[in-house]
C-alpha cells in the first residue's frame, strides 16, 4: 500500500494535480482495485498480435491552403488575463 | 410509498377531443401538425418550455436552459413556413443537447467545475446541423464530469433522477438527455457515446439511444473525452425519430479527421417479413451469466423467442473475450482521458484559482480544484498506463487486446447479421449506490464496452419494465454503417410490443 502511495504521488506530480493526503490514500486504495481488475489484459498471448489505436481510419490530407480563423477577441474571450492579444500568465520560474 | 411506484405523478392526462397532447406524440407527429399549420412551431416551443419547468425541480435534467434562443427559432420557422419554404421535418421540434457539445456563446460546462464559466468560440458541427435545420435548442443537459460515470452523479453541479422513480439514477453519463426525453420535457435529444454513454441511460430511462459507427459523426466540438471512442447520438422516444435525427447529424466533416468520408449505407426501407426470416440472430452467451439480474436475462430471452417467432434463426454466440474487453476498455478510456485533459490549465479558458503566484503551482491548484474526483482518478490511472515502465503492460497491451476483440467481433458479425444482449447488467440502481465504489461503477459497463472498441453501430431500445416499473433495455448490434437497418429492426421490435416510452403514460407505439 505503501508503494502505491508514493506511486500515486508520482503520477499526480506527472499529471500536474494537487491531490490531498487523504485524496492519494482513497486514490491507492482505488487504483489497488482498478489495476488489480485491468490486469486481466495481460493473461492474453498477444505475441505478434498489432495493436489498434483507430477503428475505420480513411487517411486523407487536405490542401494546405489558408481558411478563416476564429475572431481574436472570441478567442481570448474565456482567458483569466489578458493584455490587448496576448494572455498573461504568472511568472514561469 | 409503494416500491417502485414513480414518487411523482405529473399531471392528469386531458385529452381534447380525444386527439394527444403534444408530450403524447412523438417528433415526427408534433412534425405533422406543425406542417398542417395546426399548431405554430412558437406554440410548440412554449408548451414544451412549460413542460420543462414543471418537471424540472424534481429532474433537473438540465444544467442551462436557453428558451429565449429557442422561441427566435421557433418564430423563424414559423415565419419561414408562412412564405412558403421547403423545411426539415424536425424545423421548429425543441431539442436538447448534453453539455459537452460547444455551443457559441452559450455555457458549456461538460458537467465540470472546471468549465463553469466556458462559452466555446464556436458551434460543435452537430449544433451547426441542428441550426441549419432550424431545430431550437430548449438548454444543455447534465452529465457525468467528462463523460465519465454511468448514474449521472458524477456531475460537478447536481445528480438527475430518473423520470420513472426519482430515487434511481437515469444513467450516465448523457443521463440528463435521456432523462428530458422520457419525461418528454422534449422529444428530442443528442448525447455522446464513449463506452456506453447514449445506451445505458435510454435504457434506465426506458428510451431509444443509438451509437453510430465510429465516424459516421462529427466529433468537431464535442469536448474530447476518449477520441478513438467517442461518437455523439440520438436520444429520442420513437426509433422513427431517432433515425429522422441521426440522418441529419451524420455525415463527412473535414474538420474532424476521423470523419468518415464514405456515406455507409442509404436508408434502408422498412424491414420485410420476409428479411425477418431470413435475419441470422446471435444472442451473446456472456451477457447472461453471473452478475445479470434475472428480469434482464428474462427480458433478452424474450426478444430472442420474438424474432424466432417471427421466423428468424436465433442462436447462442460467444464473444469469450468480453471481461477482457472490459479491462482493456478502461485502460484505453483512461490513458486517451489523461492526454485529452492535460489541456485544462486555466489559462486560456476555464476555472482559475486567482491564488497561484507562479505558473507550476497555477496548473496545480487549478486542476486541484477544477477536476472532480472519478476525473482525478482517471488522469491518474492513464497516466500510470502511458508512463514509462508500464506503457507495454498496461497502454499496449490493451491496444493489443482491441485487435484481438476485433477479430472475434468480424467472425461473429459473418455468422449473423445481429447480435442481441441486454443494455446493462442490471435495472436502473438507486441514487448513492455506487457512487463510491468506483470498480462497481466500471463493471456496469459490461454490455456495452465492446462496440465502443470495434466501431461496431448499437442501438439500445425499450424492453419492458420489471416488477418495479422500472424500463429495461435491450441492446442490438451490427456491422459498422448499418444504423438503417437497426432503426427498421426497432421499428418492427416497437409496433409489436408497443413498450411505453414516456414516463407518464400513454405515448404507446408510434400512433
Amino acid at each position: 500500500m505503501e508503494e502505491l502511495y508514493s506511486l500515486v504521488d508520482y503520477l499526480s506530480i506527472l499529471s500536474r494535480i494537487k491531490l490531498s493526503g487523504e485524496e492519494k490514500e482513497q486514490n491507492a486504495s482505488q487504483l489497488k482495485d482498478i489495476l488489480g481488475a485491468a490486469q486481466k489484459v495481460q493473461e492474453l498471448d498477444t505475441d505478434g498480435v498489432p495493436p489498434t489505436t483507430h477503428v475505420h481510419y480513411q487517411e486523407r490530407n487536405r490542401e494546405d491552403e489558408p481558411g478563416e480563423s476564429l475572431p481574436v477577441e472570441e478567442v481570448l474571450c474565456n482567458a483569466r488575463d489578458r493584455e490587448g492579444s496576448f494572455i498573461k500568465v504568472p511568472r514561469i520560474k | 410509498m409503494l416500491l417502485g411506484v414513480p414518487s411523482i405523478v405529473y399531471h392528469e392526462v386531458k385529452e381534447r377531443d380525444g386527439s394527444l397532447e403534444l408530450y403524447q406524440m412523438s417528433a415526427l407527429q408534433i412534425s405533422e401538425q406543425l406542417s398542417k399549420r395546426n399548431i405554430s412551431a412558437e406554440e410548440v416551443v412554449n408548451y414544451f418550455w412549460k413542460r420543462t419547468q414543471k418537471l424540472e425541480p424534481e429532474l433537473k435534467s438540465f444544467i442551462t436552459t436557453c428558451p429565449e434562443d429557442a422561441l427566435e427559432v421557433a418564430r423563424k420557422v414559423d415565419e419561414l413556413r408562412r412564405q412558403g419554404e421547403e423545411l426539415h421535418p424536425f424545423a421548429g421540434i425543441p431539442v436538447a443537447v448534453k453539455d459537452n457539445l460547444s455551443t457559441r456563446g452559450m455555457l458549456t460546462t461538460c458537467g465540470s467545475q472546471i468549465l463553469e464559466n466556458y462559452y466555446p468560440p464556436y458551434d460543435a458541427s452537430v449544433i451547426q446541423k441542428l441550426r441549419d435545420n432550424h431545430l431550437p435548442v430548449m438548454g444543455k443537459t447534465n452529465m457525468d464530469e467528462f463523460g465519465m460515470g454511468s448514474s449521472t452523479e458524477n456531475s460537478a453541479f447536481f445528480p438527475t433522477t430518473n423520470p420513472w422513480n426519482h430515487l434511481k439514477v437515469p444513467g450516465g453519463s448523457s443521463g440528463g438527455s435521456a432523462a428530458a426525453v422520457a419525461s418528454r420535457q422534449v422529444p428530442l435529444a443528442l448525447g455522446s457515446d464513449t463506452g456506453g454513454s447514449v445506451r445505458q441511460p435510454a435504457a434506465f430511462c426506458g428510451v431509444y439511444g443509438l451509437r453510430p459507427t465510429y465516424g459516421r459523426v462529427s466529433r468537431y466540438g464535442l469536448i474530447a473525452f476518449a477520441s478513438s471512442l467517442d461518437q455523439v447520438g440520438p436520444i429520442t422516444g420513437t426509433p422513427e425519430d431517432g433515425e429522422m435525427l441521426f440522418d441529419l447529424i451524420a455525415g463527412f466533416d473535414e474538420r474532424d479527421a476521423t470523419s468518415l468520408v464514405s456515406p455507409g449505407e442509404s436508408p434502408a426501407p422498412e424491414v420485410t417479413e420476409e428479411q425477418i426470416k431470413n435475419l441470422r440472430v446471435g444472442v451473446i452467451r456472456e451477457q447472461g451469466g453471473d452478475g445479470f439480474a434475472a428480469e434482464v436475462v428474462e427480458s433478452v430471452k424474450e426478444m430472442a423467442s420474438f424474432w424466432e417467432s417471427c421466423g428468424a434463426a436465433v442462436e447462442e454466440v460467444s464473444l469469450p473475450l468480453t471481461d477482457y474487453a472490459l479491462a482493456a476498455y478502461y485502460l484505453l478510456n483512461s490513458a486517451e482521458a489523461s492526454s485529452n485533459l492535460g489541456r485544462y490549465d486555466g489559462i486560456r479558458y476555464g476555472y482559475s484559482s486567482g491564488e497561484a503566484t507562479d505558473i507550476k503551482e497555477l496548473f496545480f491548484t487549478n486542476r486541484e480544484e477544477g477536476f472532480g474526483p472519478e476525473v482525478k482518478r482517471r488522469i491518474v490511472l492513464g497516466t500510470y498506463a502511458l508512463s514509462s515502465g508500464y506503457y507495454d503492460d498496461y497502454y499496449l497491451k490493451a491496444l493489443k487486446t482491441r485487435t484481438l476483440i476485433l477479430r472475434d467481433m468480424k467472425q461473429a458479425l459473418q455468422a449473423y447479421d445481429l447480435l442481441l444482449g441486454p443494455t446493462t447488467p442490471t435495472p436502473p440502481f438507486s441514487l448513492g449506490e455506487k457512487v463510491e465504489d468506483p470498480l462497481q461503477m466500471y463493471l456496469s459497463d459490461v454490455c456495452t464496452i465492446t462496440d465502443p472498441l470495434v466501431g461496431n453501430t448499437v442501438i439500445s431500445v425499450p424492453g419492458g419494465f420489471t416488477s418495479e416499473g422500472m424500463p429495461l433495455g435491450l441492446q442490438m448490434s451490427a456491422a459498422p454503417f448499418r444504423e438503417s437497418f437497426l432503426f427498421k429492426l426497432a421499428c418492427f421490435w416497437q409496433r409489436q410490443k408497443q413498450h411505453l416510452t414516456c414516463s407518464t403514460g400513454t405515448l404507446r407505439g408510434n400512433g
